[in-house]
């Protein structure tokens, strides 16, 4: 029953989070992690100020922990979303019957190409001091380290291909 | 403490086992593992241990084992990285873009859409399938309620 009680805390504070998320998204031009850090925090006040005199109150403690399992699916799911390799491929066909595979490159995300996904996922890691890139592109000394690290994760959990 | 340790390693060694066993371990593949995974070691939480920290732990676990097996699987900026060590040497970006880029990632995920029915292939053209239409509809409501304008 404590179990199922936990569950109902985390449903409602999924309802509560997800509306917040998108009252904020609509009507304030906010940061785009402040959008989703606010509402999480402001969700968990308002559940803390409803049961602070209610049996279930104890259990809220729990409910965080589930919570945040909650934030990161709703992270993950957003960035799908917005990155999403395969769904982005498929975004293609909303203004076109049939394509080319030459096409399906060309009009990539938009029509930036293909190319640019590598171009910007390098920008990104070029930013955070990961890989160097001038004609040839290598990786930084923090790059050989963080890559280890990954190689060793993915040996952890079995990972033998990419996807 | 011993329940979340060993739940923790027969879920490794479980996985161990089973990647070995079958030919190709997907996502999809792992992400049914550990929601059966999930629900054997709750229910025999609810029945046996009835421990609300146990269940809670198990379910962040879960949770966050998912997050990070689909940023190793997927990801694009860790199979550069993890490209480039293999390498051990500087990249060319052209090569890097034809050899590691599109045929293994853009060719792949063609090759998933269509071995999904998703969209098919008549001729040199390729089409978006009933089963695709309904899905990316559905798709650009989401894009459209959470003001995403462009993906990629």
């Amino acid at each position: 029953m404590t179990i199922f009680s936990i569950i109902f805390l985390s449903i409602l504070f999924t309802l509560i989070f997800v509306t917040f998320h998108l009252l904020f998204l609509h009507f304030l031009n906010l940061k785009k992690i402040i959008q989703v850090f606010i509402p999480f925090i402001l969700s968990n006040l308002i559940i803390i100020f409803f049961l602070k005199e209610n049996e279930l109150y104890k259990l809220f403690y729990h409910s965080l922990v589930i919570n945040f399992s909650i934030l990161i699916i709703y992270i993950e799911f957003l960035f799908l979303i917005k990155t999403g390799f395969t769904l982005s491929i498929i975004t293609l066909f909303k203004s076109r019957k049939r394509l080319l595979y030459k096409e399906l490159v060309k009009n990539y995300a938009s029509g930036k190409g293909a190319k640019w996904i590598l171009t910007d996922r390098l920008n990104k890691i070029k930013k955070l001091k990961i890989v160097k890139q001038n004609k040839k592109v290598t990786l930084t000394q923090l790059g050989f380290f963080l890559s280890i690290t990954l190689i060793f994760f993915r040996k952890i959990l079995s990972i033998k291909d990419f996807g | 403490m011993y329940p979340y340790f060993i739940s923790i390693l027969f879920f490794f060694f479980i996985n161990y086992f089973i990647s070995t066993i079958l030919k190709k371990y997907t996502f999809e593949k792992f992400f049914i593992y550990v929601l059966v995974y999930f629900f054997i070691v709750g229910f025999y939480n609810l029945i046996y241990l009835k421990n609300i920290n146990f269940f809670t732990i198990q379910t962040f676990f879960s949770v966050f084992i998912l997050f990070l097996y689909a940023g190793l699987y997927r990801s694009v900026s860790v199979k550069i990285m993890i490209y480039l060590y293999l390498r051990k040497k500087s990249v060319d970006f052209n090569n890097l873009y034809k050899t590691q880029f599109k045929e293994k990632s853009f060719d792949k995920r063609i090759k998933i859409l269509l071995d999904s029915n998703i969209i098919f292939k008549k001729k040199k053209y390729f089409f978006l399938s009933t089963k695709g239409k309904s899905f990316l509809n559905k798709f650009l409501k989401i894009q459209s309620i959470y003001k995403i304008k462009s993906s990629g």
